[in-house]
């Protein structure tokens, strides 16, 4: 069975992605007062909220165009490229994050 | 009797370097089927018209083209069901056109084959037959009724795009054995759709459940096969 997991991160990053844009949008934009319930505007700009988040969006996103090539990309040899260009973009993505 | 006009994509591989449409003016009942159309045209207008049918009565699938731009069957379609105006009637898409409505559907049946379409089970048979109680038919009853006519998988944009797709039909024939308690060979199923062609290009557009003429909830059946395979990966990871 394969192709089981990166599906699942997949879903799971997307979760994640909802739940963050809806916690970053309430609290920062919507509350007025920066604060609901247990989220402060703190909370959700810590460099593990924004990691966490970053590292789903950079996830989802590349997972999903790695879908679109295997859909559409017939030339294994292209498709090939393609893995390593998607995976060298997102590395490099999220190295630029951590270095900034 | 009224008159309707069935605008037909024809398309002759001796003759036609592409396809061309045709228009046919035929007298039909409101109550008469689009397949009842082809007939009359072929009888009375034009022998050459070229379209499978078999049964006609909704069971074997062979009549399945694309009706005012949706998959269906021919012989299920009444022309009161059918808006006002012409009639368009293309092949379907997705598959290869041998000559008018007529379409290659041996792709399409090679990938069915995928997923062992038959029941595996190496125990020794019982004396009369292998019984299945009703609530484990309960399971499988919608999945059976599939007459493989090919309007799901000619609908499903995955399908177009990805010529190795497996389609929702031979995912639903997987499901089928899958989830049959006479059946013993889950690993070897499961291996055969949870592959990249396979389980994870259906991205439950639900076009396949809008079309199928036996109105079986496909992607929803798809989905319970993700959940077993996230299921059974997840499982195998805990008993290590």
């Amino acid at each position: 069975m394969k192709g089981i997991l990166t599906w699942l991160f997949q879903r799971i990053a997307g979760v994640i992605l909802i739940s963050g844009l809806a916690a970053h949008f309430t609290v920062m934009h919507f509350s007025g007062s920066g604060r609901l319930g247990g989220f402060s505007a703190e909370l959700v700009s810590t460099p593990c909220f924004n990691a966490v988040f970053l590292a789903s969006a950079i996830y989802h996103g590349f997972y999903g165009l790695w879908g679109i090539a295997v859909e559409y990309i017939q030339s294994k040899n292209l498709l090939k490229t393609v893995q390593a260009l998607l995976f060298s973009i997102s590395a490099l993505l999220l190295t630029a994050w951590l270095a900034a | 009797m009224e008159q309707y006009i069935l605008k037909i994509k024809r398309f002759d591989p001796e003759k036609d370097r592409k396809p061309r449409w045709e228009k046919f003016r035929i007298e039909m009942e409101f109550t008469d089927r689009v397949l009842d159309g082809f007939i009359k045209i072929k009888d009375a207008i034009d022998g050459s018209l070229t379209f499978r049918r078999s049964c006609a009565h909704g069971i074997c699938g062979s009549c399945a083209v694309k009706i005012n731009g949706k998959s269906g069957l021919a012989c299920q379609t009444i022309i009161k069901d059918v808006p006002p105006g012409e009639i368009v009637i293309e092949p379907l898409p997705a598959f290869p056109v041998i000559k008018d409505l007529v379409v290659d559907i041996e792709p399409f049946f090679g990938k069915n084959r995928e997923a062992m379409p038959y029941l595996i089970n190496n125990e020794p048979p019982p004396e009369l037959e292998r019984l299945q109680s009703p609530e484990e038919q309960e399971k499988i009853l919608q999945s059976i009724t599939c007459i493989m006519c090919g309007c799901c998988a000619s609908s499903c944009p995955s399908y177009w795009a990805d010529k190795e797709y497996m389609g929702p039909s031979a995912l639903l024939k997987a499901y089928r054995f899958i989830m049959d308690s006479r059946d013993r060979a889950l690993e070897e199923r499961m291996n055969s759709i949870a592959k990249p062609h396979g389980l994870w290009r259906c991205h439950s557009i639900y076009n396949c459940v809008e079309v199928c003429p036996k109105e079986i909830d496909i992607t929803s059946h798809i989905a319970k096969l993700k959940r077993l395979a996230v299921k059974k990966k997840l499982s195998g990871f805990f008993k290590g």
